[in-house]
């Protein structure tokens, strides 16, 4: 139990910010798909050429294979320089489909899409919630008959962010049409400019479109795109949970940190004359501090502690339920602070926008109920409620 | 980086201590007389531990005391180990080695002071709690940027109060009848976060146990034909608690690290430690009575002892909307540094 900063720590963080400083793009110039599509493989390509693509993975796979600590000081200074989010169009590739394919793809998998994904050459999407199937991912009903050496896939996938801007879909269909639940599911690769795919939008509470519904009408995927056993499809979306480390999720509270930060500096308060209101106010941020430093403290130690090699496991239910909450605590509260500026609806760098974005933090990727459950049932043994 | 993986010496504290309290902590709830007291404590070593050697002490760090700390907060121990052990860290930092080495061997005992109201340009105007749980010889006050011993002029006026927390007890005073016998000037503001790491350690230990009991009655307890911590309801709120524990308890031993390796940006670390760690133990608490139901709200559940604690710890430490305020101005003289300072 001690804190140290060794010169290889201190020499290593001194080179990743130096080659940050010099190669972090400015904002996206061109908010069309085609621009956003750009923008995310041109920095992919540009730190794939510098070395520094696919920080945690392994060598063997294209990747830098970082050690845990020197994860956590890319994470820290890559959300410090200001690098475009991790949370971008490169996120799926980078941290779920690609180490699923490390994990169970065949070495032709492998060999055609990690160097792509890695160099900024292919973007990926998410193809696994449904109309039916959200928190409950085994209602999956969209279906896939085996015709020859081709699945047919017909149904509907629903809240898939990027599906305009992607190559590549990870996408779980029903291939045993007499199974339910988990069991009889396939994980296939599917190629997103495949005849047949229709692609709609989904206007945000923020009046943006960061998802769609994507929808499949008899579109033909080579059998060779499956990924592990045809109907073990469940266990393969499983598989990634093993290969996360939690060091990802340290650029983001920083990102958030950082947002809070700007309110401790003093512009949110300059609205606020009454003396009793600011030392409300100034309490209240504070503590939302002093809570984005537990958080982080946290995911260290959920790191530190997790066995070299084993992923972090159901810790990381703890992690994403404190940062959930927190940002909507955070973003609500300066949203609250703009006064009647909050009026006015702005795209970027902007509380009502942010705020209001914050919703789905509690939403997606598994939802606070969804969180405390798991919480609740594998790390304090309390039995399940069915 | 933070290595938080514990040392084999580390382990050897925390399992060794562990064993001595959970007997005393079984014995609070079966109304058993296997309490232990300051004085076994001493005779264990375990005031001591982060004391240098020449007074009697372990010569470990702040990490080991906090360690100790959580270990004491989790099993309910006597709120006047913290105590005792200010009182040492003070005596030795003022130039009093042999009163230091008296407090480690609990020769010399101390209780502590909390003033009513805030300084006045005389100490006298103003009233102070005493606690302690036996008759102590000595009181600490860590007060605007002063660590003083108080012994009470014999004869003093003393108006017992009946105690929220049943294991202190609680006395009022003219401020009149304390006098300072030794003072240490807290130049660099370390025995002040010690006194919180202190503290932040026994809070985080509350949090842990109060979320232990809970989940251990959700476990037993049957409605309905179900065990309750089936019900979400009750899942949810312990699945609330486990991340309030654990988030206080690793700020906690982050912010202690940073303590005893002296890093920059410690004094915020150990101001948020304490935050975090006496909202996860008050909420925790509340929580506990709330899963036991109608129990919990009992004297015979032990869970408003740890409830009542942790209020003690939360004003023994100064937190509350000052310290706060305090830290909130702190943080944005330093972020307007950074931001207008450089190129």
């Amino acid at each position: 139990m001690q804190a140290s900063i060794t010169k290889e720590e201190q020499r290593f963080r001194e080179e990743v910010r130096a080659w940050l400083a010099a190669n972090v793009p400015g904002p996206n110039p061109d908010p069309s798909p085609e621009g956003r599509r750009r923008y995310a493989l041109d920095w992919q390509r540009r730190q794939f050429e510098g070395g520094w693509a696919g920080v945690s993975w392994p060598r063997e796979y294209g990747g830098r294979g970082l050690a845990d600590q020197e994860q956590i000081i890319w994470y820290e200074e890559y959300a410090r320089a200001g690098a475009p989010s991790s949370l971008g169009p490169s996120f799926v590739g980078l941290n779920h489909a690609g180490p699923t394919l490390i994990a169970l793809g065949t070495p032709e998998q492998r060999a055609f899409h990690l160097p792509r994904i890695l160099s900024g050459q292919s973007l990926w999407c998410q193809g696994f919630s449904e109309p039916g199937a959200g928190s409950d991912l085994a209602g999956i009903r969209t279906r896939a008959r085996i015709e020859g050496d081709y699945l047919i896939v017909s149904g509907q996938k629903l809240w898939c962010s990027y599906a305009d801007l992607a190559d590549y879909q990870e996408l779980l269909v029903r291939t045993d049409p007499h199974s339910e639940r988990h069991k009889g599911l396939t994980w296939v690769i599917c190629d997103m400019r495949s005849p047949g795919i229709t692609i709609r939008p989904i206007r945000n509470i923020t009046g943006e479109a960061e998802f769609a519904e994507v929808f499949y009408d008899d579109v033909r995927i080579p059998i060779g795109n499956v990924v592990g056993k045809i109907n073990e499809g469940w266990s393969v979306a499983m598989a990634t949970l093993g290969f996360e480390r939690g060091t990802a999720s340290i650029a983001l509270q920083i990102e958030m940190q950082r947002a809070l930060e700007k309110l401790v500096g003093g512009n949110g308060l300059r609205s606020q004359e009454d003396v009793s209101v600011q030392h409300g106010v100034q309490s209240r941020l504070a503590t939302l501090w002093a809570q984005t430093c537990a958080l982080r403290a946290l995911t260290l130690e959920t790191i530190a502690t997790a066995s070299a090699g084993q992923p972090v496991g159901f810790d990381s239910s703890l992690i994403r339920l404190c940062f959930s909450e927190l940002m909507q605590e955070i973003h609500r509260l300066g949203f609250e602070l703009s006064g009647p500026h909050a009026l006015e609806m702005c795209s970027g760098g902007h509380w009502t926008r942010s705020y209001l974005h914050a919703l789905h933090e509690t939403i997606a990727g598994g939802t606070s109920e969804i969180q405390r459950n798991i919480i609740a049932e594998r790390l304090l043994g309390l039995p399940k409620d069915r | 980086m933070f290595d938080f993986r514990l040392s084999t010496e580390q382990e050897q504290i925390v399992a060794s201590l562990a064993d001595v309290l959970s007997r005393h902590r079984e014995s609070l709830a079966s109304g058993g007389a296997d309490r232990i007291g300051v004085a076994d404590l001493a005779r264990l070593g375990w005031i001591g531990v982060g004391l240098p050697e020449e007074v009697g002490g372990a010569g470990g760090t702040v990490v080991e005391e906090t360690l100790v700390a959580r270990e004491l907060g989790r099993a309910l121990a006597p709120p006047d180990v913290l105590f005792l052990q200010m009182a040492a860290h003070g005596a030795y930092a003022a130039g009093e080695p042999e009163l230091a080495s008296s407090f480690v061997e609990a020769r010399s005992t101390a209780g502590s002071i909390v003033w009513s109201g805030l300084p006045q340009p005389s100490a006298a105007r103003r009233d102070a709690y005493l606690l302690q749980t036996e008759e102590r010889t000595h009181f600490w006050s860590l007060e605007g940027g002063d660590l003083t011993l108080f012994q009470l002029a014999p004869g003093a006026r003393r108006e017992a109060l009946r105690s929220m927390d049943p294991e202190v007890t609680l006395a009022r005073v003219d401020g009149e009848s304390l006098r300072a016998c030794c003072t240490h000037r807290d130049a660099d503001g370390s025995m002040l976060r010690r006194a919180h790491l202190l503290m932040a350690g026994m809070l985080s230990g509350i949090a842990d146990a109060t979320r232990d009991l809970a989940v251990a009655y959700a476990k037993e307890r049957r409605q309905f034909g179900r065990l309750i911590g089936s019900f979400q309801a009750i899942k949810h709120r312990c699945a609330d608690m486990h991340l309030r524990a654990r988030a206080a308890g690793a700020q906690t031993m982050l912010a202690a690290m940073m303590e005893a390796a002296r890093m920059p940006g410690r004094a915020e670390q150990v101001q948020a430690a304490l935050i975090v760690s006496v909202d996860a133990a008050v909420r925790n608490s509340e929580a506990c009575i709330q899963v036991h139901g109608g129990i919990g709200f009992s004297e015979e559940c032990i869970a408003h002892r740890y409830l009542k604690r942790a209020h003690l710890l939360r004003i023994q430490s100064g937190d509350g909307v000052r310290l706060r305020v305090e830290l909130a101005g702190a943080l944005g003289r330093r972020l307007s540094e950074a931001h207008g300072g450089g190129s």
